[in-house]
């Protein structure tokens, strides 16, 4: 949604060049904030149909200036239905509060709500929500397509631009929400040949300083990382007229990122919320994406579904969503063509820099790694010297960068 | 020569130019080695242009022969009678400045006493008792005359006499409107109206007449009245070549007069302000007036004395115009070429407009030249624009078409940010105004504005919005110049969307808004100090609310039509002006307002009392065409007094309460082009405020200063607030979507002005305060918690400074410093995770405030030669808007960036704006227009 929140500044620099001029601008800016050290209780979790377990986070509003999360911990939590059916939460982490994996379980047709019990007293609580029947996904597509420039700054792009295809059985409003969990396949810049963890071979040949070879030089050098996209993707049938959503639009990624040079899956978590709930991240992305502009509504607190018990005016942000999903069907890409990705990576070749790196290592840094690691020649290009070398970790160790090296068992080669 | 003087004479008509009598006469006159080596006719002209004096002579004694004098400063009338002595012609002058030059004797300019008064007693005898219509007509004579009025037996045993009559501009035969005629040592004076009518009483005898007027050129008459009589004034355009003054509200009018909150401005005098783009613009000068707040750079509206926008109505001669910017504000809609002056009332609004509670913008476009086709206009940078007017039938009936439009968008082309590039932007206007004097009785006028702006914004959406609108006055004089104004007005504003941002919800909507308005004002003249007007006025408003269709196959958007809605305004309005005696007069009157709202329509009715949700909702009510579904009525007051303290310094009151039934729905916070206006209804009550105003008005240093200050209390109530988030583009309930609550408003307002002289504008500056209050038993419909907030457009203090600078008669510099207060403007105070993002978390409403805005233009123009007679004349004007380049805040927004918060500020024009301008004029125009 890039696309939407440029829009309006482009009008701007539209009429602005219309007059010949490009005077209209941007720029940061630190405005005077006599900020109050107010810290409203936040509410972030969601029940599903999917097997639990549930997670609820609960944590304070810090101010604009630290970007925090306060979490607020040894609170009492449960979630409960409307059969009379409850579960209390165990805290997991701090402010992270969890159901156990046979605990409660998002049954459709069911309401739900949370309680939330602070030790300093305060109970707050949510409103039921139903959990409504799921909508099936018909389809997860992609077709290749160009992505016109933004700005100057931008060149246009051709990519991948994923769909979702789903059918509407409902005669009535119906509001998703999705989430796309993407996978991608990343690799190490170098492999690796030698490693240090305390001990050395004593036979060892002199110039590696006797350091142990990797059994596997590849062991760390396949990795997959799968996280969810941060955006909210939402999309209400109201005032539309259709049966069957053929081509909503998920995500665009283009040819030359990164995630698309081995392979990119992704799965699809299709949502049906309530109109409270859709209308809740709706403003949240309209506050995000439309300020600035031509076109900015009145900003405003936006409020979500849980409320203190005994003073209801209180504030309390965040939503306690219940929502019931339907996974898409995986598909996998990877881009024609690979972009030369040039990363800049630490290497030490001076022989008694690393024999003094490895004498004052100590247990937590170990194992460290090492390999004879390829440099350009700057005269031939494409031509490599192999020269041994310390080279920063999340180089070589690609699960230094949030990946794991266990292939998914959907991955397709 | 000497039977041209007798005849004036003998006709008794003249009256001296002495409101040109400084002390500057012949005998201060020094001429430069610049008037040497010219030929007579020549000289004389550059004499008489450049100096205040007037030569009169047979120009059958004078060849065409060279003037020459030696020598740096020579006194005029040593070169005079060194060059004229050898053709043997005197040179005789007098103390106005008038020079007779005669062949073979001097000419005295002091006539013999009896000469005098035979003439008098025989113009007497001969005119007054046929016609009692003495025209004074008075350019460039040179001699005092006293004029009777009336006839000594009639006069028997009389007090006091009124004299009435009309001001005539003498080359147009038009009336001139808010010439001053003062009665000198006396505090009497009365202004025409807009017939150019007149009507004063005074007691019997001599009385001294100042007339004067910005246009005209001031003097000064002598009157001996014996009884009831006509004096009609035939007078001049002040002769001033390319001399203009900035802006001047008419002189003399704001001490006298009850009208407050009144800023009339002429057209001719904004040419040299420094404007962006180069483009006059009456609505950017509007901005300059003390009370008149912008919204913001870029967008269209302005706020009058912390009201909102809304709260305004624009009227062109007669016809409302509903969107009045182009490219939504960075252009105004009106073509400054065709406008003769506009007005801005401010408080007390004259009774036969209704219907809009903060002010009435009403401007007049100037009517065609009665006498030859010409031509006028000037290309900047992205508009050019052309008037042509003309004589339909000589001396009856005339025209005048003034279009203005965009040359292309091609320069968008050179621009590398592929948005722009292929990204359309476009306007244009056209005005036609067609002016038929029918005969002495009856005058007809028809007009018609017709506006359109088209925006594509490449990949995203394409906007288009047009006005179309015309009307036909027809005047009709009764005998003794009371008179009736029957007007018809239409007027149309559309608005189409087309948004193809995401292609499964790409959508069009558009909406329009008809206005027909019949309205007839009786005009009786003034009696016994008395002057009345009545009438009544009804508008048809018919609002489409719009039809939401998909816009492509692809597109899943369900076509829904919003509906229509009627409604009927009507009013019945009587006005007086009472002037008690010479230093207090009273204004006031009643305005009954009836609205109805009409059928088709399905309405909803709502649980008593209760919010309007859809759980509320407990019928729908279907009415039929015409039914009528609401009737609201309402009570219009005026009220308002002037005490003149003395001669230059009155203390006015007054208080006013207006309804308005119509108003705007608009979820940004400027006025973007996405707006609808939307009627009172069945559940919407109409908007009612109330104000007072107080005000000192003060004219200091033989009037050229003008100093005013003014107060005011507002107080509006069912003004219409959008709930958060709601959605109002696609709601067929609009209802659900608002508010009405409640706006206080109270603000001083300084003025001092410099009228005249080489260096002249203005100063003001503004303190006010406006806040709005939301409140209800029902949390749901509360804005900010039913605390008083700060309203969007609450600008506390505001510094204007106006000023323009003459060099000679061809070169002039103008500039602007603007100072505001910043807007309030809701901040992020506090940050959540919410979905693992960093998500703002708002203050409450309109806590904050933008950076204050501050801003200084420079404008140069240069005139083209400056002879009078000519096929031509050009102009360039050179601007820079915004020359400090300061970067000032439209708005400040903060965004969430790789986990953490910035705030950036968006800057409109954050950088000075060059900009060029040649102005034309075909057909030889007066140069003072």
């Amino acid at each position: 949604m890039q696309k939407n929140k440029l829009r309006n500044i482009h009008w701007f620099v539209i009429v602005g060049l219309f007059l010949m001029i490009n005077s209209s601008c941007v720029e940061e800016y630190t405005p005077e904030l006599n900020l109050d050290n107010n810290h409203f209780l936040v509410v972030d979790g969601k029940i599903s149909n999917f097997p639990g377990p549930y997670t609820i986070k609960l944590s304070y509003s810090s101010s604009i200036l630290d970007t925090l999360f306060i979490p607020v911990s040894s609170a009492t939590i449960s979630i409960s239905d409307d059969q009379g059916n409850t579960e209390i939460l165990k805290e997991e982490d701090l402010g992270v509060y969890k159901t156990s994996a046979n605990g409660i379980q998002g049954v459709i047709g069911r309401s739900y709500k949370v309680n939330i019990h602070l030790d300093n007293g305060k109970d707050y609580e949510s409103e039921f929500e139903q959990l409504l029947n799921p909508i099936d996904v018909e389809d997860v597509y992609y077709k290749e397509e160009w992505q016109y420039a933004q700005n100057e700054s931008e060149s246009d792009q051709e990519g991948f631009k994923f769909y979702v295809k789903t059918k509407v059985t409902n005669t009535s409003n119906v509001y998703f929400f999705w989430e796309v969990e993407e996978t991608y396949e990343y690799h190490s810049v170098a492999n690796i040949l030698y490693f240090y963890d305390g001990t050395i071979i004593s036979e060892g040949i002199s110039n590696n300083f006797g350091l142990k070879p990797m059994e596997n030089i590849y062991s760390l050098y396949h990795c997959w990382k799968t996280q969810t996209l941060a955006e909210n993707i939402i999309y209400s049938l109201e005032n539309t007229n259709i049966q069957d959503i053929h081509q909503l639009p998920l995500h665009f990624v283009p040819y030359g990122d990164k995630r698309l040079r081995f392979g990119y899956n992704i799965l699809l978590k299709q949502y049906v919320i309530s109109e409270k709930a859709y209308y809740f991240l709706n403003e949240l992305k309209k506050q995000n994406e439309n300020q600035g502009s031509l076109f900015t509504t009145q900003p405003f607190q936006i409020r979500g579904n849980i409320f203190n018990s005994q003073n209801p005016s209180e504030i309390v942000l965040g939503y306690f969503t219940v929502a019931s999903g339907s996974y898409g069907p995986r598909i996998q890409v990877k881009a024609p063509w690979r972009r030369y990705e040039e990363t800049i990576c630490y290497t030490d070749t001076s022989l008694s820099s690393i024999q003094n790196r490895i004498i004052n290592s100590k247990i937590e840094d170990w194992p460290i790694y090492f390999t004879d690691f390829p440099f350009e020649n700057p005269f031939v290009p494409n031509e490599f010297f192999y020269v041994f070398s310390y080279v920063a970790p999340t180089c070589l160790d690609c699960t230094k960068r949030g990946g794991y090296t266990h292939k998914p068992d959907f991955w397709q080669e | 020569m000497k039977n041209l003087i007798l005849i004036i004479l003998l006709l008794g008509l003249w009256i001296s130019s002495a409101a040109q009598s400084s002390l500057t006469k012949i005998d201060s006159i020094f001429l430069s080695p610049a008037y040497s080596n010219l030929n007579w006719n020549k000289f004389i002209q550059k004499v008489e242009h450049n100096y205040d004096v007037r030569f009169y002579y047979d120009s059958s004694n004078f060849s065409n022969f060279q003037i020459s004098f030696k020598g740096d400063s020579i006194l005029l009338k040593k070169v005079l009678v060194d060059n004229l002595l050898a053709f043997n012609i005197f040179v005789s002058c007098d103390k106005k400045g008038n020079v007779f030059l005669n062949k073979n004797s001097r000419i005295s300019t002091k006539l013999t006493v009896p000469f005098f008064k035979e003439a008098n007693i025989d113009t007497a005898k001969k005119n007054i008792k046929e016609s009692n219509n003495i025209i004074v007509q008075t350019p460039r004579k040179f001699t005092k005359q006293t004029i009777i009025i009336g006839s000594k037996e009639e006069g028997v045993n009389k007090q006091t006499a009124t004299i009435s009559g009309i001001a005539i501009n003498s080359k147009t035969n038009s009336a001139i409107e808010g010439v001053t005629i003062k009665i000198l040592n006396g505090k009497t004076g009365v202004v025409t109206d807009a017939n150019g009518f007149y009507k004063i009483t005074l007691s019997t005898g001599k009385h001294i007449l100042k007339i004067g007027s910005v246009n005209i050129a001031e003097k000064t008459i002598e009157i001996n009245l014996l009884s009831n009589g006509t004096l009609n004034l035939m007078l001049d355009d002040k002769i001033i070549l390319l001399k203009d003054v900035v802006v001047s509200a008419k002189k003399n009018n704001k001490v006298a007069g009850t009208q407050m909150g009144l800023d009339k401005v002429i057209t001719k005098n904004i040419k040299k302000l420094p404007l962006v783009f180069g483009e006059k613009d009456i609505i950017k000068v509007a901005l300059f007036l003390p009370g008149v707040q912008s919204v913001g750079e870029g967008s269209s509206g302005f706020n009058v004395r912390g009201s909102p926008t809304d709260q305004n109505v624009f009227y062109i001669n007669n016809v409302p115009i509903y969107n009045t910017s182009h490219l939504s504000g960075f252009f105004s809609a009106f073509n400054a070429d065709v406008i003769d002056e506009f007005s801005l009332y401010k408080s007390n609004i004259p009774l036969q407009y209704g219907g809009r509670l903060s002010s009435v913008f009403e401007i007049k476009t100037k009517t065609g030249n009665n006498d030859k086709v010409t031509a006028r206009g000037g290309l900047g940078l992205i508009t050019g624009r052309l008037t042509v007017e003309g004589p339909l039938k000589k001396e009856k009936s005339n025209f005048l078409i003034g279009v203005r439009s965009t040359y292309s968008d091609w320069i968008l082309n050179f621009i590398d940010d592929p948005i722009v590039k292929n990204s359309k932007a476009q306007f244009g206007d056209i005005v036609g105004n067609f002016s038929f004097h029918i005969n002495e009785n009856n005058q007809l006028n028809v007009f018609s504005y017709a506006s359109t702006d088209k925006i594509d914004i490449f990949t995203q959406s394409k906007y288009d919005y047009q006005n179309y609108g015309g009307s036909v006055v027809w005047k009709h004089f009764f005998k003794n110049y009371n008179n009736l104004e029957l007007s018809l007005a239409h007027s149309r504003y559309e608005f189409n969307e087309e948004n193809d941002q995401l292609e499964i919800a790409s959508y069009t909507l558009n909406n329009n808004l008809g206005h027909t308005e019949i309205k007839a004002i009786f005009d009786i003249k003034p009696f016994n100090n008395n002057h009345l007007q009545f009438g009544l006025n009804s508008t048809l408003y018919t609002i489409n609310k719009g039809v939401y269709s998909p816009l492509s196959n692809d597109s899943y958007i369900k076509t829904t039509d919003l509906g229509k809605e009627k409604g009927i305004e009507s009013a019945l309005f009587i006005s007086n002006e009472w002037k008690v005696n010479p230093s207090l007069t009273f204004s006031g009157g009643l305005r009954y307002n009836l609205y109805t709202y009409f059928g088709e329509q399905e309405v909803n009715k709502y649980r008593d009392g209760m919010p309007y949700t859809d759980e509320n909702l407990v019928d729908v009510i279907y009415f039929d065409k015409w039914e009528a579904i609401k009737t609201y009525s309402g009570l219009d007051f005026r009220f308002a007094v002037n005490h003149l303290i003395n001669d230059n310094l009155s203390v006015k009151a007054a208080y006013n309460r207006l309804h308005q039934f119509i108003y705007m729905l608009s979820s940004t916070i400027a006025v973007s082009p996405n707006y609808k206006w939307k009627l009172s209804d069945y559940n919407t009550k109409p908007i009612i405020g109330d104000q007072i105003t107080l005000g000192l008005y003060s004219n200091l240093l033989k009037n050229r200063y003008e100093l005013s200050v003014e107060a005011y209390y507002k107080f509006s109530q069912n003004i219409v607030e959008i709930k958060n988030g709601a959605n109002l583009f696609f709601n067929e309930n609009t209802e659900q979507a608002t508010l009405q609550g409640n706006l206080n408003a109270f603000g001083i307002e300084l003025m001092l002005k410099k009228l005249s002289g080489r260096l002249n504008g203005w100063i003001n500056y503004t303190f006010s305060n406006s806040m709005v209050t939301v409140d209800s038993p029902f949390v749901e419909n509360r804005i900010n918690y039913g605390e008083p907030y700060p309203s969007n457009y609450d600008k506390p203090h505001a510094f204007n400074i106006i000023t323009n600078y003459n060099f000679n008669r061809r070169t002039s510099i103008s500039g602007n410093i603007v100072y505001a207060t910043g807007r309030p403007i809701t901040y992020p105070t506090t940050i959540y995770y919410y979905n693992d993002t960093p998500t703002l978390n708002y203050s409450e409403r309109n806590a904050f405030r933008l950076p204050d805005y501050f801003r200084i233009d420079l404008s140069v123009n240069i005139e083209g030669n400056l002879l009078k007679r000519k096929l031509g004349h050009g102009s360039w004007a050179f601007s820079v808007y915004n020359v400090t380049g300061r970067k000032n805040a439209y708005s400040v927004y903060f965004k969430e960036e790789d986990g953490l918060i910035q705030a950036y500020k968006l800057s409109i024009f954050g950088a000075p704006i060059f900009s060029i301008t040649y102005n034309f004029k075909l057909g030889n125009y007066n140069a003072k227009e």
